[in-house]
């Protein structure tokens, strides 16, 4: 999993497909700036993300933007959520709309069910 | 047949929604432990030692896995010299910095002072090691259900997870309890089904 596959996936549900065109809504680095902060809020909230396959502890790293074909530490596994809180960050982004707001909280919803039942 | 560790992984993921593989695979080592750990049903004879004069200290190696993966003697259940039971205040189980990492040592003044060859047979309780995933082929499947439900009691038991409940804990507890006895019980007995009086967590 990289970083471009997961800001390809928010995009596309964002509905901002023009990356660095003029249509574009939410930049490259927003988006990378709300993986950075997905991946620190389950690294320390959420330890089983941090063991690797090899059953050692992963150090945690930041997504580049500027390389963002690089392999994320994060285990495929949990694609779904971290898609889910870029998402509800970019959305949460326009807090004065409410349907806005609104996809924000069912974003924000779905990755925290991801991690503990009967969120 | 089973043969290692992640050959249990289809037998509890099912009933783990949400927990990462890589975590259900630490759990199964820390069950495989604590299984074997209370159980003592890893058991394994050591046989024809050669015994050299005024020799204290004798490595333990169990022969089996690779040596990274290699089980921890957890405790030494009896000595024989040419068929004699040695009495247990005679000898230590100690631990070596290299491989094999245990060794048995007689205690000062219990030091044999006759050689003699393939004259000591050892039987060890062997642990798995907290590295490796390999059991021996017979004992995982053997107790292949103990390991289950002790990894699945740990999982069920955990609160703020996804994969916490509490009527399976209950549930996987009681299997827990009961896979350790009867496998406690036919070491002690050698049949699986003579009654050992047990209260709780005594298994005497």
């Amino acid at each position: 999993m990289t970083g471009s596959e997961i800001e390809e996936k928010a995009r596309h549900i964002l509905q901002d497909e023009a990356a660095g065109g003029e249509a574009e809504v939410v930049s490259s680095e927003e988006i990378f700036s709300y993986i950075n902060d997905g991946l620190a809020e389950m690294y320390a909230n959420f330890p089983a993300v941090r063991i690797g396959n090899t059953g050692a502890v992963t150090p945690y790293a930041d997504a580049d933007v500027y390389n963002p074909t690089a392999v994320l530490w994060l285990d495929d596994f949990f694609r779904t959520p971290l898609i889910n809180y870029v998402v509800s960050r970019a959305f949460s982004a326009d807090a004065h709309d409410a349907r806005d707001r609104d996809r924000a909280k069912d974003f924000r919803d779905a990755f925290d069910k991801f991690f503990v039942a009967g969120a | 047949m089973l043969t290692t560790l992640d050959d249990l992984l289809p037998y509890v993921e099912p009933e783990l929604p949400g927990a990462p593989v890589n975590f259900i695979r630490l759990q199964l080592k820390s069950a495989a432990r604590r299984f074997f750990d209370e159980t003592e049903a890893w058991q394994t004879e050591l046989k024809d030692l050669d015994l050299i004069a005024d020799q204290a200290s004798y490595d333990l190696d169990p022969g089996i896995l690779n040596i990274t993966t290699q089980p921890e003697v957890r405790r030494i259940v009896w000595v024989t010299i040419d068929g004699l039971q040695v009495p247990a205040c005679d000898y230590n189980l100690e631990p070596k910095s290299v491989a094999p990492f245990f060794q048995l040592t007689f205690v000062e003044g219990k030091v044999p002072k006759f050689g003699n060859n393939e004259a000591m047979d050892v039987r060890l309780v062997l642990v798995p090691s907290a590295l490796g995933e390999e059991l021996p082929e017979y004992e995982l499947n053997k107790y292949m259900e103990g390991i289950r439900s002790t990894l699945m009691y740990a999982m069920t038991s955990m609160t703020n997870t996804k994969w916490f409940s509490p009527s399976q804990s209950e549930k996987y507890r009681r299997l827990q309890h009961k896979e350790f006895n009867s496998a406690k019980r036919e070491k002690l007995t050698n049949f699986k089904l003579q009654a050992v009086r047990s209260k709780g967590y005594d298994w005497i």
